[in-house]
């Protein structure tokens, strides 16, 4: 520990440390080479499956190919949203910045993915519905969800003290991870006269093997797409945060 | 419960002493009100048609109230780091949330039953048998809004642009709630009576609670370091 005279502020030279041994970014070969190698096979195996191997919809041709990659940006948001959850609470709980820097990618990356989302879903239901956007719950929900997610990327813009930043944007992260299994919930409430949204895997829609296989590696690839993203976004908050922390004991 | 008694006497007072600020949110629940009859009524719909728009303009004005009133009751505190000495004097932070979160809830359900009476009047109109289940609905809905209010209203009144921030953070998450609330609010309209086996009356209870139960959690946090 040194002490910084003319700030007062008590520098620790590595905080990150606990979570950087922790976390496989630090030295391994996992994060940074193994998983986009895989990502970038997987994505390369799932575009040949669905646009090759996948035979067209009978309704639909091929718009619904769009579907493959849909769902697995929609799989992947939640996986974001529960990385958003732990990391926050062990935020607050262990106060060691490493874990805000992982719910803070997290929760940029999942605002990116419902994002994708979105225009995945509006530009599938402008060729099912003819219109681009339905009053689906469906849909809804994950506006709701964007909704939420994009006022956690905003409070992270508008505090000036980052410890107070750190602290509102780990309440906030739990907040907003516990009240999208109730935003879905609620909206699946409203009677099914108003749904429009297909239920393809519910309703054992996957006759034909070749669609499940599209299906399977559409969702693989988007998830470790999702992983990808979140350690590149991890990896830029660490370097932010040594940044910071390097100017702060050199008085910059 | 005396140090409880003692903090939302105190949280009371606060409202009451603000008092042109307290008139000015009324007012301006009534001028949404007014805003609201103006853009249904003058076009057109008649009395019964407008019925079926009620239940969503009441909560739509109680969203854009409480954003008001929250960020007034949080700048309060804010000023001299008034809720940071609180804490620092030892008290429970689960008993500040609780006197702070029951008084802005104390004032925003009376608000709220201004706002019920004033869009039944303005837009013609009458609730008859249906009163009290608009009341209970209030009652839900302020309280999960009030708890989560307080909690997100505490992290916004520190930011740079709080007015901006607030709402921003609060009617997302609110929104279950709203749609809730619209749903009850139109079956009892539609009734004249509360059904109590309406699954959207429990899923209410459910909301204010867990949201209740976040607010008591995280609260601490805010302030304590």
């Amino acid at each position: 520990m040194e002490s910084n005279v003319s700030t007062g502020v008590v520098e620790q030279p590595d905080a990150l440390s606990r979570f950087a041994s922790w976390t496989p970014l630090a030295k391994s070969p996992w994060m940074p080479r193994v998983i986009p190698a895989a990502a970038f096979l997987a994505f390369a195996a799932a575009l040949y499956l669905i646009f090759v191997v996948a035979p067209d919809e009978k309704v639909m041709g091929a718009v619904y190919r769009i579907l493959f990659l849909h769902v697995g940006a929609a799989v992947s948001t939640y996986l974001l949203v529960t990385i958003l959850l732990v990391g926050s609470s062990f935020y607050l709980v262990t106060r060691d910045d490493g874990w805000d820097l992982a719910a803070s990618a997290a929760g940029t990356a999942a605002f990116v993915f419902a994002t994708m989302v979105l225009a995945s879903g509006m530009i599938w239901g402008h060729s099912a519905w003819n219109r681009w956007w339905n009053w689906e719950p469906r849909l809804v929900s994950f506006l709701v969800l964007w909704f939420i997610l994009f006022a956690y990327v905003m409070l992270r813009a508008m505090f000036q003290q980052r410890e107070e930043e750190r602290k509102f944007a780990s309440i906030l992260g739990i907040i907003a991870a516990v009240n999208v299994p109730i935003v879905i919930f609620s909206i699946k409430l409203l009677t099914h006269r108003e749904q429009l949204h297909p239920e393809v895997v519910g309703n054992q829609g996957l006759s034909d093997p070749r669609y499940v296989y599209a299906f399977i590696a559409g969702c693989t690839a988007m998830l470790l797409l999702a992983v990808v993203v979140w350690s590149l976004a991890l990896g830029a908050n660490i370097l932010r945060y040594r940044l910071a922390a390097a100017r702060r004991r050199r008085n910059i | 419960m005396k140090p409880f008694a003692a903090l939302f006497r105190k949280d009371l007072l606060l409202i009451a002493k603000a008092e042109s600020q307290a008139i000015s949110t009324v007012m301006f629940a009534l001028v949404l009100a007014a805003v609201s009859a103006f853009s249904f009524r003058i076009l057109g719909f008649r009395a019964e048609d407008t019925r079926a728009l009620v239940p969503g303009i009441l909560w739509m004005i109680f969203l854009f109230v409480a954003a008001v009133a929250l960020n007034q009751s949080m700048a309060l505190e804010r000023e001299q780091r008034a809720m940071r000495g609180l804490l620092l004097s030892g008290v429970d932070p689960f008993l500040v949330f609780q006197s702070k979160s029951a008084s802005i809830g104390l004032f925003l359900f009376v608000v709220q039953a201004i706002v019920i009476g004033g869009v039944g009047l303005l837009l013609g109109v009458d609730y008859g048998p249906a009163a009290p289940g608009l009341f209970l609905v209030a009652a839900l809905v302020v309280f999960g809004v009030s708890s989560l209010g307080t909690v997100l209203s505490a992290m916004a009144a520190a930011s740079r642009a709080r007015e901006l921030l607030l709402p921003l953070l609060l009617f997302p998450l609110a929104l279950p709630a709203l749609i809730a609330a619209v749903s009850v609010g139109r079956s009892v309209l539609e009734m004249g009576r509360i059904d109590w086996s309406d699954l959207w009356l429990l899923f209410l209870a459910g909301w204010a609670v867990i949201n209740w139960t976040l607010g008591w959690l995280l609260f601490g946090f805010i302030e304590g370091d």
